[in-house]
């Protein structure tokens, strides 16, 4: 089978555009490094069978970073039979640099001018025949996000990749930037008219200008809690657990079991108290699929807007006092939404030091979007003030472990360069088609864990360890953080998911089990608490087990330190929250 | 002795000066190691130094020459580094030829083409001359920091201070290279400046980094 790889520079579209040969969706979104893992596909390009892969974003095939270098190995590795350069058309000179340095070192290339569309709304014209002629290259015009032009790309491809050509690879030279030809074919083959500003432009401004971006931020913030933290969180939970598992589900369920499953252990562990339909299903169903759905839209709309790298601009002051630069913003943000994924992206920061810090800081203090659902939904019944809490004893730990790891850890900084892409207008299918592959992964890769989570409290119940365990954790989990002895369960499924332990004390909640002091310092234990299983493989896989382990080994006990210095302030100075 | 070996000794003088060092003895001494016994006594005599209590101090026409010397030299050094991106083990020799030959005024022209820097690459103070004092009257000068630059204006690259090769390849990559016409876009709290249609988000000590030609 012909072998194609899909390179450019970061955000330009190669995921689109791998969509549309493959027919895989992967995720989009508008920022660069979206892509940080190589994806594979085959797709049938003009009636031939063609493995098609997709690469993390280059500005430069000398590489200045892991996502880089991956890039070069890959295609170094791979040797495909065509390389296709995926381009911004708006942005000619840095494409061409890539062009050039794709043509020296030998690779046979198609050029796509991608985004055409936004090139025209700039009134920016580009001369493909010409150029097509200058680089020797066979250069095609597309707008992959509606479509246009994706057939006469596969017909290219097609053509290109008919009789491939043999071709050893060149070492570039380091100090060769290709700046000069790059800027005279440029001047040869595009035309850059003085324009008007757009309004998408001054919207994108007035998001960074301190003076607008800053309350912006907080009005962001605001339509987030609003829509998941009230709006999900109430209503949809509200609805889901009282109506859909309370009134159907659940006594379907429970009268099917009675009917079909004689054994009463059996039937206890689906139907009783830590039961797989009535304790995992409804968990994971009813409180954090709506609240998670809610907030995965949210987050989709932000990220396809291009709001994200916008907010580096407005923190990477603050960020250097933690060791890290406004480059970490996107990793921070989108931790967020899932820890493990963040993880992941922790890749596109340049040095070990800048990566150790932020896996550190994911694991503690950044409550990953299940979690923080159903947080938002536990403190809608608290007042402002214990919110106000909450929110500033994490953000106070996520500095100060940010600062102290910053002098301990040894190793250097890297400079903030960032790329900050044009604010665009969500497109609806792409935000539904996220939005639910995302659910999709949280429902094969999260419930299977509740699942086991569950059966795990159920056989540690029935063999009385759970009860056993309860006394041994009293002292710490009542005495210490003064939460009623079954929030231990909550830590103990905590173990699997942080999610999950939240939704157990969620759970206690609703039984009117937590007064509000209580509801804080638990909120603010479960927060720090220990990442959850798939995050802490994926901190193994990209930090090493040493690192990974010292992490846990940290979190663990200080979550129980600062919940119970918590619980000890409000008592001492005889705070009712 | 030769024209050539009067400079030396004045700038060995000088850089001890710098030091904050004086002492006949330890000036001699590293002029004996330059095999120049006399030379001291007989540049005295010629109204350049004052050797007085074993301390050796410029007249003013030998700290006018001495001044001169040094700064045809520094230059040459930020010359060769930040234009000519000449290699670290073939800059002092260069400098050195360079700091005999050229004329006030290619110096000067030098010096204004650099925007008037203020320290050579091993980060000594440059001796100004008269056009530096002329550009402070002169608000404008041809060659400025990006960070200088008001708001929406758009200027030529025209070179980047490279401390270190990484920086200096990542610009290149974004695109931002001598020639290329960039703009600042915002100022605070980060920086964001404009190359063709890419914004790029940076720090204040890099786009301090970038001179650019109004």
């Amino acid at each position: 089978m012909k072998k194609v790889a899909l390179v450019g520079n970061p955000n330009v579209g190669k995921s689109v555009i791998f969509s549309h040969l493959t027919g895989i969706y992967v995720t989009v979104s508008n920022y660069p490094g979206t892509t940080v893992e190589i994806a594979r596909g085959v797709g049938v390009i003009d009636g031939e069978k063609v493995e098609v892969i997709d690469t993390p974003g280059i500005n430069s095939l000398i590489p200045s970073s892991e996502d880089e270098k991956a890039t070069l190995d890959i295609l170094e590795a791979e040797h495909p039979d065509l390389v296709v350069q995926v381009a911004d058309a708006k942005n000619m000179l840095r494409t061409l640099l890539l062009t050039l340095q794709l043509k020296k070192m030998g690779f046979p290339i198609l050029l796509d001018l991608n985004m055409i569309d936004e090139a025209d709304q700039r009134l920016i014209e580009i001369d493909s025949q010409k150029l097509e002629k200058i680089i020797h290259t066979t250069t095609i015009k597309t707008t992959a996000s509606e479509g246009m032009g994706i057939t006469d790309l596969k017909k290219a491809i097609k053509k290109n990749i008919m009789c491939p050509v043999e071709y050893k690879l060149n070492k570039l030279n380091e100090k060769k930037h290709f700046q000069k030809e790059a800027a005279h074919i440029c001047r040869d083959v595009q035309k850059v008219p003085k324009r008007k500003i757009l309004f998408l432009e001054r919207l994108g401004d007035f998001t960074t200008r301190p003076l607008t971006g800053i309350p912006f931020a907080f009005v962001v913030l605001w339509l987030l809690y609003q829509f998941v933290g009230v709006y999900a969180a109430q209503d949809g939970v509200g609805f889901m657990e009282e109506i859909v598992f309370g009134k159907f589900i659940n006594p379907l369920a429970i009268k099917l079991a009675d009917f079909f499953i004689p054994t009463p252990i059996i039937k206890e562990f689906f139907v009783g108290q830590y039961g797989v339909i009535t304790m995992a299903l409804s968990y994971a169903i009813a409180i954090i699929l709506p609240i998670l759905s809610a907030f995965f839209l949210f987050f989709a709309v932000l990220e396809d807007s291009g709001y994200l790298p916008r907010l580096s601009i407005l923190l990477n002051k603050s960020f250097r006092k933690i060791g890290l630069s406004g480059k970490a913003v996107i990793p921070m943000v989108l931790g967020f939404g899932c820890d493990t994924m963040a993880t992941m992206t922790v890749r596109t920061l340049e040095t070990e030091r800048e990566r150790i810090i932020a896996t550190f800081l994911l694991a503690l203090a950044i409550p990953c979007s299940a979690q923080l659902g159903v947080i938002l939904g536990m403190m809608s019944s608290l007042s402002a003030a214990a919110v106000l809490l909450w929110i500033g004893i994490i953000s106070f730990i996520f500095s100060v472990a940010g600062y102290f790891s910053s002098k301990i850890i040894p190793g250097r900084s890297s400079d903030f360069i960032l790329e900050i892409p044009p604010i665009r207008i969500p497109r609806f299918k792409n935000i539904f088609v996220k939005t639910f592959a995302r659910i999709k992964w949280y429902l094969f890769e999260a419930v299977p864990l509740f699942i086991i989570g569950t059966a795990a409290l159920f056989f540690l119940d029935k063999l009385y360890i759970l009860n056993f365990i309860e006394n041994l954790a009293s002292p710490i989990v009542v005495s210490f953080l003064g939460l009623p002895a079954k929030a231990a369960e909550a830590f103990l499924i905590g173990f699997f998911r942080r999610d999950y332990g939240a939704a157990g004390l969620y759970a206690l909640n609703r039984q009117g089990l937590l007064n509000h002091n209580q509801i804080v310092v638990s909120l603010i234990t479960i927060t720090l608490f220990v990442p959850c299983v798939a995050q802490f493989l994926v901190m193994i896989k990209e930090r090493g087990w040493k690192a990974a382990l010292l992490i846990v080994a940290f979190i663990f006990p200080f979550a129980f330190l600062i919940g119970g210095i918590v619980n000890f302030a409000l008592n001492y100075f005889r705070i009712i929250l | 002795m030769s024209d050539h070996d009067i400079d030396e000794i004045l700038e060995i003088i000088w850089m001890h000066n710098e030091k904050g060092e004086n002492d006949l003895c330890v000036v001699q001494d590293e002029i004996k190691n330059g095999r120049l016994h006399d030379a001291l006594a007989e540049m005295e005599t010629n109204g350049l130094v004052k050797l007085v209590d074993g301390k050796v101090s410029f007249t003013p026409d030998g700290e006018k020459q001495a001044s001169n010397l040094l700064r045809r030299h520094r230059l040459a050094e930020r010359l060769l580094i930040d234009v000519l991106d000449t290699k670290k083990d073939e800059l002092e020799s260069t400098a050195c030829e360079f700091e005999h030959i050229l004329s006030e005024e290619v110096t000067d022209a030098i010096c204004t083409l650099l925007g008037h820097p203020k320290f050579c690459p091993h980060g000594l103070a440059i001796p100004p001359g008269n056009c530096c004092k002329q550009a402070q009257k002169l608000i404008e000068s041809v060659i400025t920091g990006l960070d200088n630059i008001d708001i929406g204006q758009w200027v030529t690259v025209a070179y980047i201070l490279a401390h270190q090769h990484p920086r200096l390849h990542k610009l290149m990559s974004f695109g931002i290279a001598p020639g290329v016409k960039i703009k600042v876009h915002q100022k605070s709290p980060s920086y964001v400046i404009q190359v063709a249609e890419t914004q790029i988000a940076l720090e204040e000590d890099i786009v301090k980094d970038i001179f650019v030609r109004r």
